[in-house]
């Protein structure tokens, strides 16, 4: 008897122990889930909905500030630098790719993400971060051509149109080393799945051939304000600014380079060091509710990667946007490509080369 | 508990716990003494390479600085192709930078030796630091292109008379000069990590571990403020032992606060120790077997005649006072023995005798009962005439009783009688009374 109510004190002090224990451990785990009451964003400008953010702002009592950048080598030299500075960034795929290996990037946790789901299929089969465990695809797109069709008539959709004597000083140009030399590349009917060293070479002398022609190496909303303008008849722009660039000014039409584009996508990710990783993957989840989705979307102008949000988009959305999202015409498309980083760093350097060698004031 | 339990309960007591005790506390003291030779080896390393790299980052920063005093890389009077020419120079004499870059006041690359390390300065942290402080920065140690080969930039802006920057020399050095004083094998297995303020691994044995996080038990907080000391943790699936320096200045330069972490793992330290502890286990355990068969041996030897003892008494107590004990051990046994059967000789002679004593005494025992008997019997007769007697006497007062009975009958009888007559005197006065006040009336 006695060793019967023994037996039944040292089993019952044992699960009391054991449901102490289980309460500090999710008491803990709790904690550590919760969020922070902050979040740093850097991202491009003009590239998130503010109304999005006072939403979030309100319904998880986070505060977010938000940091620009107006081209993504500032924001890799800053994340770099500077780690644990930024709790979310928006890098495209070739910028992905570099900091997953370099190390730069947080793992993300899926668990908190559980709106992932709604991804369209293809955003998780790419070829930076199969199966995202680095990144959130956001917006896909490519770099293509607007053209002021009052002054432009008749155009091919060609990228000679950047060399052509008849439009000197009305051309606009990205302010990406990258873009320009790439421009150029295609132009000259490379292939960008293996380019030689001389080939590079030919590009950045054909591209530094464009230097008395442009007005500037601008960033994107100096080219729309440009393009609107009518300062410039022409621009080498990224898809996402062409519905407010084309929205303002009805003479500007929007054509997918024939010879092939260099396709992107960006991303959301995690720098490494992060501060307030929960938040930051609060908002992602955020972000990814069909409805807040497709918000974001017609805001930017350009489809989130979210398959689960087009019952909520305006139906005028894709006949404003027709032409910005892939597919692509499917010859151009077979020309085109995205620049993978495994010969990006030997297109970067002579990118860099070629931007010094521009001299490019900012 | 039987008696051989006991005595291999009290050979182990005596035999082996002392044996264990002593060897517990030998073993810790000499685990104590291992590990504290390994912390100060340790120490003593850590110290020296701690102060090696201190040297060195101050003579690359004393290098740089150097360079920024260039007449011709420095002066706004010389060309671009003049500088680069210089640049080119210096880049093939020193065989430490990756790449010498003058960089604008803005953070733009004028020339560049490789132009592999371009970046966009602008948004770079330690060249806004050198920007805003005005004078040398070095950066922390980064992945620029390849995880496993951290890069060192050091910005050094170059001023006019009028204390404004007109060039920054941006020079980017591998960390190999570093990883050079801590690749060294302290014992086997000993190795030297580096790590940054965030706790990103910038120099490791395995260079795939580079810019990987230490493990979350290397309690990188706490030792960054204690400064240096000694500390255990795991990684890499081992028990580390560790001495721990935080550089925080490369002499008059500011430092980047490096955990400088030389370790060793435990299994080396205490494989000795491990050596002893499984021999002397050993030991033990035979000691321990040794020790259970001598006193089982024992035991028996002990418990034998005892046995023989106890099954003779057990005997005995049964009655059989036939049996003797055999018992040669020519001790005390023996004596006992002999005393034993001497005493199961004696019961025998005391059991003959009192038989004896017993037959007489039943004799004895019967006469006496006859007589008892023949008493007993005349006494019943007495006691039967003397009941005949009260018999008689007891009817002869019955018939006394019913007589007086009977009078007693009689008497009350006669007394009912008479009552019932005075009633009827009185009756009849009454009604003569009656008849006479009736007769008046009339």
């Amino acid at each position: 008897m006695h060793k019967k109510n023994l037996i039944i004190t040292i089993t019952a002090l044992i699960i009391i122990l054991g449901v102490i224990a289980g309460t500090f451990y999710y008491l803990e785990k709790a904690k550590k889930a919760a969020l922070e009451d902050e979040l740093i964003i850097f991202n491009w400008e003009n590239y998130l909905d503010p109304d999005i953010i006072k939403e979030f702002e309100e319904k998880f009592g986070v505060k977010v500030s938000l940091e620009y950048f107006d081209d993504s080598s500032y924001m890799f030299s800053a994340v770099q630098s500077q780690p644990d500075k930024y709790d979310l960034i928006v890098a495209a795929d070739d910028g992905v790719k570099e900091m997953i290996d370099i190390k730069l990037l947080s793992l993300l946790d899926h668990g908190k993400i559980p709106n992932i789901k709604n991804l369209k299929e293809e955003a998780a089969e790419n070829y930076y971060d199969f199966g995202n465990n680095y990144c959130l695809p956001y917006i896909a797109g490519y770099t293509g051509i607007v053209v002021n069709t009052k002054y432009i008539k008749d155009y091919d959709g060609s990228r000679k149109i950047f060399w052509d004597e008849k439009y000197k000083g009305k051309i606009s140009m990205p302010n990406n080393s990258f873009e320009v030399l790439l421009n150029a590349f295609f132009q000259l009917g490379y292939d960008l799945e293996n380019p030689t060293e001389e080939q590079l070479e030919a590009a950045r002398k054909l591209a530094l051939k464009q230097k008395d022609l442009v007005i500037g190496y601008d960033d994107p909303f100096d080219q729309r304000d440009l393009m609107v303008s009518e300062k410039a008849w022409v621009t080498y722009v990224y898809t996402t600014e062409i519905p407010a660039m084309i929205s303002k000014n009805s003479n500007l039409k929007f054509f997918a380079p024939k010879e092939g584009v260099v396709l992107w996508t960006d991303n959301w990710c995690i720098p490494k060091d992060a501060p307030h990783k929960n938040a930051a993957h609060a908002f992602l989840n955020y972000l990814l509710e069909p409805e807040v989705s497709a918000k974001n979307s017609e805001y930017i102008g350009s489809p989130m990667l979210n398959g689960a949000m087009e019952k909520f988009l305006d139906p005028e959305f894709f006949s404003k946007t027709k032409g910005l999202d892939f597919p692509l015409d499917k010859e151009v498309f077979l020309r085109s490509s995205y620049c993978p980083s495994f010969i990006a760093e030997k297109v970067q350097i002579v990118s860099n080369q070629l931007w010094s060698d521009l001299g490019i004031e900012e | 508990m039987k008696f051989i339990f006991k005595i291999i309960f009290f050979l182990i007591v005596v035999g082996v716990l002392p044996m264990l005790l002593s060897y517990l506390f030998s073993l810790s003291l000499a685990k104590g003494m291992l590990e504290d030779l390994t912390f100060l080896n340790l120490e003593r390393m850590d110290n020296l390479v701690a102060m090696e790299i201190e040297n060195l980052m101050a003579q690359a920063l004393d290098n740089i600085s150097v360079l920024s005093r260039n007449p011709i890389l420095t002066s706004e009077q010389t060309s671009i192709e003049e500088k680069s020419e210089e640049l080119e120079k210096i880049y093939k004499y020193y065989s430490l930078f990756r790449d010498i870059s003058i960089l604008n006041e803005k953070g733009k690359v004028i020339i560049s030796t490789t132009y592999r390390f371009y970046g966009r300065w602008e948004e770079n942290y330690w060249f806004q630091k050198a920007r805003e402080e005005k004078q040398l920065v070095a950066s922390d140690a980064y992945a620029a292109l390849d995880p496993t080969n951290p890069i060192l930039a050091f910005f050094s802006p170059i001023l006019d008379k009028n204390n404004k920057i007109i060039y920054f020399i941006v020079a980017q050095i591998d960390t190999d000069f570093l990883w050079k004083i801590t690749d060294i094998k302290i014992g086997e297995r000993g190795y030297v990590i580096l790590i940054n303020s965030r706790g990103d691994i910038i120099a490791h044995p395995q260079k795939k571990l580079l810019f990987d996080k230490i493990s979350p038990s290397y309690n990188l907080q706490q030792n960054t403020s204690l400064k240096k000391g000694r500390t255990k943790f795991r990684f890499e699936q081992e028990n580390l032992m560790a001495y721990f320096n935080v550089i925080e200045k490369y002499r008059e330069y500011p430092g980047h606060n490096w955990h400088l972490i030389l370790v060793q793992p435990e299994e080396e330290v205490f494989t000795l120790i491990r050596t002893i502890e499984t021999e002397t286990l050993i030991f033990l355990i035979i000691f321990l077997f040794t020790i259970l068969l001598i006193s089982f041996i024992l035991g028996k030897y002990i418990t034998k005649p005892l046995i023989k003892l106890s099954l003779a008494a057990k005997e005995i107590a049964n009655g059989n006072l036939e049996i003797k004990t055999e018992i040669k051990t020519g001790d005390e046994f023996e004596e006992l023995s002999k005393t034993f059967n001497e005493m199961t000789k004696a019961l025998k002679k005391s059991r003959e005798a009192s038989e004896i004593a017993r037959t007489a005494l039943e004799i004895k025992v019967k006469a006496r009962t006859k007589e008892l008997e023949e008493l007993t019997l005349s006494l019943e007769e007495q006691v039967k005439a003397r009941t005949k007697e009260l018999e008689k006497g007891r009817e002869e007062l019955q018939k006394r009783v019913e007589e007086l009975e009977r009078f007693h009958r009689l008497t009350v009888g006669r007394e009912l009688k008479m009552m019932e007559l005075k009633r009827e005197i009185e009756r009849l006065k009454k009604e003569i009374e009656k008849e006479k006040s009736k007769l008046k009336n009339e």
